[in-house]
């Protein structure tokens, strides 16, 4: 049912109840404070850490006979619902993957535009996230990245660096083989150094030195992976970290991935059973 | 019987009128509501990823001679009794053997032949060349139809095996199963000796009559952190790899135990320590060691990791399978599965049979071409 009892209030009896407790209905903004849940999900079995690969921009596009930077457009929109949701269900991290290594390769004009639409993103939600308490990190090969964005993203960094309701993580020009290779570098370059044997090199040693666990401390491991758009493949999104999570597949393009769609992946999270290889007696 | 009778009726009815309205939470429900009645017949709702199309399946009751050898074929799911591919049971460890399922006779010709013309059919389009399983669903197995723990995992060998004969004839060149992973020594102790008890019965029974590795010409890797094993077993293992090296056929990958994070970190280490020596050579051999200490960190490349995992010389799978219906990778081959298509059919592995391997190769090749194209992208990148 609808969490709308504090825990002060006192039990409503017979004759209060129609005075007391204004009910608000599903579909009402949620309030600041409470995370309103719809009646299928357990507040308990949410995952903390959702991961998205935001796939199906272009084809969505081309199916209205539309340019493909209306894709995006549209698909930014999607984005924006999604983090909204997510800060109202009490989801704690959520990432998202932008725009991968391979992508580069795409047509110069398009390329463009994605930075573009990057930069005026970002510039425009920084107050919402600061009203929010929105964490933004940017996780990726910054290097390639057009200056103006770096500045952008980098000032957004700090700016939220103090809030503490929702972690989101944008991986823009990141490939999970990358990420493993530069942290492997990092390792070498600190063994020649003579700041670490070779032996002592472990799982929770590597997991510090990859880029999400400097974007993000607590929570590197997605709970839950959303691949869109029907593609049934990882694309080099967090590979590492994405060893234990749960996978879920479905055909919707991303920009008509909504509410309903988001609230059917989190009811398939809660009905998995999460072993880690052990085995419950 | 009556009672019990209308109980299943009931049980089928609800099944029924259910089974087009069901989303999770239904099924859930009915999961609950299933279990309190006394029904003589197991139910199974496997909740699949998709929870548009959750699957309820009804299992005949074990009979109550069912323990005997001679009517243990009941056990084996119905592809695989036409086949009479014998069980191994506890009780008779003698009547099953890999090479009994290189059969002869009469119906076994036929089935060869049809079998060959649905490979055939198949070879038009794009065939895989790497296949990796993830052999999930023994213990579900064993629980639904109320036999021995150990049982399932016996079913799953020849399930194993089987589906090798099938890759072997298909032409796919390389198989990796994920058989044992480093989370699972956290299982109970009896459940992980029982485990190791089968593994080295099963690679010593191999070593010893060699028709199956024979017949595939194949070559057998054990991939993972083989000091974690107890003594008997890796010994048994390095054997047969050893004893294989040399075959060119199928390349027949084992993983166990396996974590690919800790791969990874092998890897590394192995990189590290690599670079570390070719450094000191350097510094030995010449005075300019200065000069190359800048250079050398930045040439780390994709190809150097690649090197030094398990699979080395193996390309990456094609198609990654996951039986019974959980889309988890659960640390296996997290580095070589970027581009790889991942199935989870709902079967359980030891009812893994031909036909949902062809279902597994139609989806690949139906999937084929985007995955090339980004493939090629990934390349060029690279």
């Amino acid at each position: 049912m609808l969490l709308s009892h504090s825990p002060a209030s006192p039990a409503p009896s017979r004759h209060t109840r129609l005075l007391q407790l204004p009910c608000p209905r599903a579909g009402a903004a949620p309030a600041p404070e409470a995370a309103l849940l719809p009646g299928v999900l357990r507040a308990e079995s949410l995952p903390r850490h959702v991961a998205v690969v935001m796939d199906g921009n272009a084809r969505w596009a081309r199916a209205r006979g539309l340019p493909s930077a209306a894709g995006h457009e549209a698909g930014r929109r999607a984005l924006e619902e999604m983090v909204r949701l997510s800060r109202a269900w009490g989801v704690r991290a959520l990432t998202a993957f932008a725009f991968s290594h391979e992508n580069w390769s795409r047509p110069r004009v398009e390329v463009e535009f994605l930075m573009g639409l990057f930069e005026r993103a970002i510039h425009e939600r920084v107050s919402e996230f600061l009203r929010e308490g929105i964490r933004l990190r940017v996780i990726g090969d910054s290097s390639r990245l057009p200056v103006s964005l770096q500045k952008t993203a980098r000032e957004a960094e700090e700016a939220t660096r103090n809030n503490s309701q929702l972690d989101l993580t944008l991986a823009i020009s990141y490939s999970g083989r990358m990420d493993i290779v530069q942290a492997c570098r990092s390792l070498a370059q600190k063994v020649h150094d003579k700041l670490l044997m070779p032996e002592d090199i472990d799982e929770s040693l590597f997991a510090v030195e990859l880029e999400t666990g400097h974007a993000n401390d607590e929570l590197p491991c997605p709970d839950l992976l959303i691949r869109t758009s029907g593609e049934l493949r990882l694309s080099n999104f967090l590979l590492w970290q994405s060893a234990y999570s749960e996978l879920f597949f479905t055909d919707t393009l991303w920009p008509d991935f909504g509410e309903d769609d988001y609230l059917e992946a989190l009811v398939s999270f809660q009905s998995r059973d999460r072993r880690f290889g052990a085995r419950k007696l | 019987m009556v009672r019990a009778a209308s109980y299943e009726a009931g049980a089928r009815d609800s099944v029924n009128h259910h089974q087009s309205t069901l989303n999770t939470g239904h099924a859930l429900q009915l999961q609950r509501i299933l279990r309190e009645l006394p029904s003589r017949w197991s139910w199974h709702v496997a909740l699949t990823a998709n929870p548009r199309r959750p699957r309820i399946r009804f299992l005949p009751p074990p009979t109550p001679t069912a323990r005997s050898s001679s009517s243990a074929a009941e056990f084996l799911p119905l592809s695989r009794r036409w086949l009479r591919l014998p069980l191994l049971t506890p009780q008779d460890p003698k009547t099953e053997k890999p090479e009994e399922m290189v059969t002869t006779g009469v119906l076994a010709s036929l089935q060869n032949f049809l079998r060959k013309c649905l490979i055939a059919v198949l070879s038009y389009g794009p065939m895989p060349k790497h296949i990796a399983f993830i052999m999930d669903g023994n213990r579900r197995y064993a629980k639904f139809r109320t036999i021995q723990q150990g049982t399932g995992h016996r079913v799953g060998f020849s399930a194993l095996i089987a589906s090798l004969l099938y890759c072997y004839e298909m032409g796919v060149k390389y198989t990796t199963v994920y058989a044992f992973s480093i989370d699972n020594f956290k299982r109970d102790p009896s459940e992980v000796q029982s485990l190791m008890q089968l593994m080295e019965e099963k690679i010593n029974e191999l070593l010893e009559n060699r028709s199956v590795i024979n017949k595939l010409n194949c070559k057998i890797n054990f991939w993972g952190n083989l000091e974690l094993l107890c003594e008997p077993v890796r010994l048994a293992a390095e054997k047969l790899m050893a004893s294989t090296a040399g075959n060119t056929g199928l390349v027949f990958s084992v993983c166990m135990p396996y974590n690919s994070t800790s791969e990874i970190v092998n890897a590394v280490n192995g990189l590290c320590k690599e670079r570390r020596e070719m450094l000191q050579r350097e510094h030995t051999g010449d005075c300019n060691g200065h000069a190359a200490n800048n250079g050398v960190h930045s040439e780390i490349s994709v190809a150097d990791l690649d090197r030094h995992m398990y699979s080395a010389g193996c390309p990456d799978p094609d198609i990654v399978i996951r039986t019974s219906g959980e889309t988890r990778l659960s640390n296996f081959l997290l580095w070589q599965t970027t581009f790889s298509h991942l199935q989870n059919p709902d079967p359980l592995w030891p009812e893994f049979s031909f036909r949902h391997l062809v279902w597994a190769i139609l989806q690949y090749q139906r999937a084929y071409p985007y995955i090339e194209q980004y493939r090629e992208l990934a390349k060029k990148q690279l």
